[in-house]
């Protein structure tokens, strides 16, 4: 992960899988799959850190699963909740000013950097 | 076909999951899931079967930091659970215990619950009691234990509530609480009688009760008592968490030998002699147990018998006669063990013993009797420096011992074990 660093990135993983979900429900591995090829390749959450973070949002509440054996291997898919649809566009919204806030603030210090992010 | 170095780390993943099987299996089952699809994944972009199998694991981290991270989560959502369905149930137990506690007799060896909740009522002082209070004792002597005691004695702010939890979970959890650390004595794991996968349920919603009340909650199903050790929370039987103090009583044998025997030296030692004689290396002699405790049986049987053995400090040779309310005795370890908490003694099914050695007391028994004998001994001192006759506040201080110290909140006792 030597895109973004932790501390940078810590906050927004929560809203990170919460984004990804919002397009349907998807296994653990898929969900993976699919924030790197959305981040292009930046965000590449470690299996480790997915999957207590996976069940912590289910404790809260956020995602639900579901165990699907139809393909005939077990697995369990995670869905967004009412809860978490609108946890998801609170924060959104928030991210979006918040990003728009730190943009403003480093204006001044962007041309010193090779490649603003 | 599931790999064998997957099914050894799910495995070795499910073994420091601290949850029922039935999530350590979905886990299991769904990590293994990812396992697979991972390493047909890596396997197909070229990687070799072994190479992709250790990539996929590395992914994974470490094995023991996963679990925790699992557990963890697990945990605080089933708090949450509690909070949410519990609430009467909590409050009206809440209640129930502290009228139970409020009304507990006395004289039957104030139980844990009630000392917390007397010192409860008084915050502040159990910690650290002001030198003069009526009734010293149970102070740590160390730095790192007086500051664990205070901990202890700070009321839980989240409440607290634990359905079926696993005996370390909630340590665990408790411990995150207190800001303390909580380890287990390993000695005693796997130990007779020992079981530390016992499931505690604890429901306090409303009450925010002390540290210790909390710990006592947590260690009674288990039977297992704790102590302090460098700054954290020992948890182990309640006979290893007996400490062993010295107490030098020298000034009171002299003032028995020197009222019976009538050598003429005036009192010596004076009310402080205990101090330097007092608790004696504390943590580095846990666990040690058995120093002679047998003898105990001995002491509180023989009676004036043993006085003669002691070293020849008596020579009154108490008696026996008088029955249970009636006793005369120069017997300074009968006194003691007669009068402070019976049942905790080796005679009587304890684990406690008492000797008297020359003029030194060695004793061994949990946090709370420590305090009491301290107590005793101060007011022994005490009264015996009043001029012979003048009773006013002897009798009243003699009642003490026998009213426990969950009278006074000088004497919570740090490290009592939970009632058998």
């Amino acid at each position: 992960m030597a895109n973004f660093s932790p501390e940078l990135m810590r906050g927004s993983l929560d809203l990170m899988v919460l984004s990804i979900l919002a397009t349907g429900s998807k296994y653990g591995y898929l969900l993976q799959q699919e924030l790197r090829d959305a981040s292009r390749g930046l965000v590449d959450l470690q299996a480790g850190t997915l999957y207590p973070l996976l069940h912590r949002l289910e404790s809260d509440k956020l995602i639900r699963c579901k165990w699907e054996a139809s393909t005939g291997r077990r697995r369990k898919w995670y869905e967004l909740t009412e809860a978490g649809r609108k946890r998801l566009s609170a924060q959104a919204r928030e991210w979006h000013a918040y990003a728009e806030c730190i943009r403003a603030l480093l204006a001044p210090v962007a041309d010193a950097l090779p490649r603003p992010v | 076909m599931p790999e064998h170095d997957f099914e050894l780390y799910l495995s070795l993943l499910s073994r420091f999951l601290r949850l029922k099987a039935v999530q350590r299996d979905e886990i299991a089952d769904e990590l293994r899931d990812h396992l697979e699809a991972r390493l047909e994944e890596l396997a197909a972009r070229g990687l070799s079967r072994d190479e992709a199998i250790k990539a996929a694991l590395d992914e994974f981290g470490d094995a023991a930091e996963l679990a925790n991270h699992f557990t963890h989560v697990a945990h605080v959502r089933k708090r949450r659970i509690i909070m949410r369905y519990t609430f009467g149930t909590a409050a009206a137990l809440a209640a129930a215990i502290l009228i139970t506690t409020a009304f507990w007799p006395e004289s039957k060896q104030a139980p844990v619950r009630v000392m917390a909740v007397v010192e409860a009522q008084d915050p502040g002082k159990g910690a650290a009691p002001a030198t003069k209070l009526p009734f010293p004792g149970g102070i740590g002597d160390n730095s790192d234990k007086a500051v664990v005691e205070a901990k202890l004695s700070r009321r839980l702010e989240e409440g607290f509530e634990l359905v079926d939890v696993p005996l370390r979970d909630a340590l665990e959890s408790l411990s995150e609480q207190l800001g303390v650390d909580i380890i287990i004595d390993q000695s005693i794991v796997g130990g007779e009688g020992i079981n530390l996968d016992v499931q505690v349920s604890v429901q306090i919603r409303r009450t925010k009760i002390s540290g210790r009340a909390a710990l006592d909650l947590v260690l009674e199903p288990a039977k297992l008592s704790y102590t302090f050790r460098d700054g954290l929370i020992m948890v182990t039987t309640p006979q290893n968490a007996n400490q062993i103090q010295v107490y030098n009583v020298r000034d009171l044998v002299r003032q028995a030998h020197d009222s019976y025997g009538g050598s003429g030296t005036p009192m010596g030692g004076a009310p402080g002699m205990m101090g330097p004689g007092g608790p004696m290396g504390h943590s580095s002699m846990l666990s040690r147990g058995g120093s002679g405790g047998m003898m105990m049986a001995g002491m509180v049987a023989g009676g004036g018998a043993h006085a003669e053995s002691s070293g020849g400090m008596g020579g009154m040779g108490g008696g026996m006669g008088g029955g249970n309310a009636i006793r005369e005795t120069n017997s300074l370890a009968e006194l003691i063990a007669t009068t402070i908490d019976p049942a905790s003694w080796d005679g009587e099914g304890g684990h406690g013993s008492i000797i008297q050695y020359q003029e030194l007391l060695v004793v061994k028994n949990s946090q709370t009797v420590h305090g009491k004998i301290r107590a005793l001994l101060e007011m022994m001192r005490e009264t015996a420096q009043r001029p012979p006759g003048s009773t006013a506040g002897a009798p009243a201080g003699m009642n003490m011992p026998a009213a426990g110290p969950g009278a006074a909140p000088g004497a919570m006792p740090p490290g009592a074990p939970p009632r058998r």
